[in-house]
């Protein structure tokens, strides 16, 4: 019988994360740190991802990190087999990578755009980097877990897979002197994360008998310096009455990462302050 | 703050509901090794949990039947003599009925089984979360519920019968446990304002030892029931509990834990 603590422990555990210079993708990589793990950081932004080891490092952790697009098959190869190469085994990989935040803001009205009038590149771009990226990076780490005959995968869902995002929440609402936000929840962004769902539970089946356990972390949103009236129309729509703050996610990614989530596989884990409840 | 002072217990007291259990007692030892002060209910107490007592001060065992009314009342005013304050309630307590079989239970059958399985923790978690609100401390409620409170049973496990000898699953099992899960809901949804979570795990197959004694078949069939095709260890359930009873799920309300091996994602 293990001790609770020590089945949380991570030491000496080489994990993967994409989108690791992400909003979350930085936040994982310091608790995976902190439990004592060694996170690889990848991400295609080579700046934020200098800055995320930066930071990583003023909290007195040392990580490595590769510039990787992980719609591109032959990148993948060359960084995974560079990280092979570099540490006997892949212990864990974190599928952060999405089509989100920082992209909103180098294309915001079109990525905003109304549905009937939404571009069909956009679309197939933020399809290509949620699903079809996250397919083959999973594809090649996966190759060298199942050689390992060990591995943990989490993938990054979303409650808008689970839920449809309230659209009224974007929108103005004159009676409540609410002037709504220049942004809102994109489609493909719940039917990608939807589908990660199902990605979960199938590569859970397809490896349960190479060691690789296999589970999805769902949270809902997550605060970052959002417009106050804005917090205040999700807030109410969710029981705890308040967004999630980015370090709520650390316990429930090292719950998923470690042996203390080792009878679970295919299962997603919601981080949502009840919003999916009602 | 540190993801291991989030996990630390230290101040907190947890009431467990069914602690001499097989799956009781390591809820008791997770709560335990995160330094919890642990109240365990039971209605007998195994020889494991004397010696657990007797070496842990912070580990205290009450005898009491929790599946009347009065039960459970003398039990809360037990507990509310020994501690001021339960951070934790996790409801773990479930006890077979006399008739397990669909078709010999009859009305005082399902009368006498939703009393124990599904009344008793009910009135239990309305009389502690209305102490925590009273308290304003907020805290952290569990409900051990099951895969069978979300997927039928598959008979042909159990003999193509819901009971053969002393294994299977009755109707009562599973619409009580379903019934937690949507507990946990509602009662997430009463909490959430107060800062009391609210969740439940669902567990797959754990298996006391000795179950399978002379019955290698019967285990057979659980593990090709099972994704991971196993059956769950007796400490795999300790860091779930560890997550919902600590400050590591301050975000994680309503939620239902499958810690199933897979059973219920295929």
């Amino acid at each position: 019988m293990k001790f609770v603590k020590d089945q949380f422990n991570l030491k000496g555990k080489n994990i993967i994360i994409t989108g690791a210079a992400g909003f979350l993708g930085q936040h994982f990589a310091s608790a995976i740190a902190e439990m004592g793990g060694v996170p690889i950081l990848l991400d295609i932004d080579r700046l934020s991802l200098d800055k995320t080891v930066e930071n990583l490092e003023k909290e007195g952790f040392s990580s490595e990190s590769y510039v990787l697009n992980i719609t591109d098959k032959d990148q993948i190869k060359d960084v995974i087999r560079t990280i092979a190469h570099k540490y006997t085994t892949i212990d864990g990989l974190i599928n952060a990578a999405a089509y989100a935040m920082k992209n909103m803001q180098q294309t915001s009205d079109d990525y905003f755009a109304t549905f009937e009038n939404y571009d069909k590149d956009l679309w197939q771009v933020a399809i290509d980097l949620n699903l079809t990226g996250t397919f083959l990076i999973t594809q090649a780490v996966g190759r060298k877990m199942k050689s390992q005959g060990k591995g943990v995968i989490v993938n990054l869902a979303s409650d808008v897979a689970i839920i449809s995002p309230d659209h009224r929440i974007y929108e103005p609402d004159e009676k409540n002197y609410y002037k709504g936000v220049s942004f809102n929840s994109p489609i493909s962004y719940s039917v990608s994360k939807a589908g990660i769902l199902a990605f979960t539970r199938y590569l859970a089946t397809y490896w349960a008998k190479a060691g690789i356990r296999v589970n999805s972390l769902s949270p809902a949103g997550v605060y970052r310096n959002h417009d106050p009236k804005f917090v205040e129309q999700l807030a109410f729509r969710i029981p705890l009455g308040r967004m999630a703050q980015p370090e709520e996610l650390k316990g429930p990614i090292i719950f998923l990462c470690s042996d203390a989530s080792s009878f679970m596989t295919g299962a997603n884990l919601i981080i949502d302050g009840g919003r999916t409840i009602w | 703050m540190l993801i291991n002072e989030l996990m630390n217990l230290g101040s907190k007291t947890a009431l467990v509901t069914g602690g001499a259990g097989y799956l009781g007692s390591q809820i008791c030892d997770a709560l335990l090794e995160l330094d919890a002060k642990v109240i365990s209910v039971s209605r007998g107490k195994s020889r494991s949990f004397i010696e657990k007592s007797a070496e842990n001060n912070e580990f205290i065992s009450l005898k009491h039947d929790l599946s009347s009314k009065d039960g459970v009342d003398s039990c809360l005013k037990e507990v509310c003599s020994l501690s001021e304050d339960i951070d934790i309630l996790i409801n773990n307590f479930y006890t077979f009925p006399k008739e397990f079989s669909f078709f010999l239970q009859d009305w005082c059958d399902y009368e006498e089984a939703f009393s124990t399985s599904l009344i008793s923790p009910l009135y239990l978690t309305k009389k502690i979360l209305k102490m925590m609100i009273e308290k304003e401390k907020g805290g952290s409620i569990i409900n051990i519920a099951s895969m069978y409170g979300k997927i039928s049973p598959d008979f042909s496990i159990y003999g193509n019968r819901e009971m053969k000898g002393k294994i299977g699953v009755g109707i009562d099992y599973c619409v009580s446990k379903a019934s937690l899960i949507q507990i946990t809901k509602y009662v997430a949804s009463i909490g959430g304002k107060y800062g009391i979570r609210c969740n439940s795990i669902s567990p797959g197959p754990f298996s006391k030892p000795g179950t399978f004694k002379g019955k290698k078949w019967f285990e057979k069939k659980l593990k090709e029931k099972t994704m991971l095709n196993r059956i769950g260890n007796n400490d795999e359930l300790k860091g779930s509990i560890a997550l919902l009873a600590s400050d590591l799920s301050t975000y994680i309300t309503g939620e239902d834990i499958s810690v199933d091996g897979g059973w219920t994602a295929w």
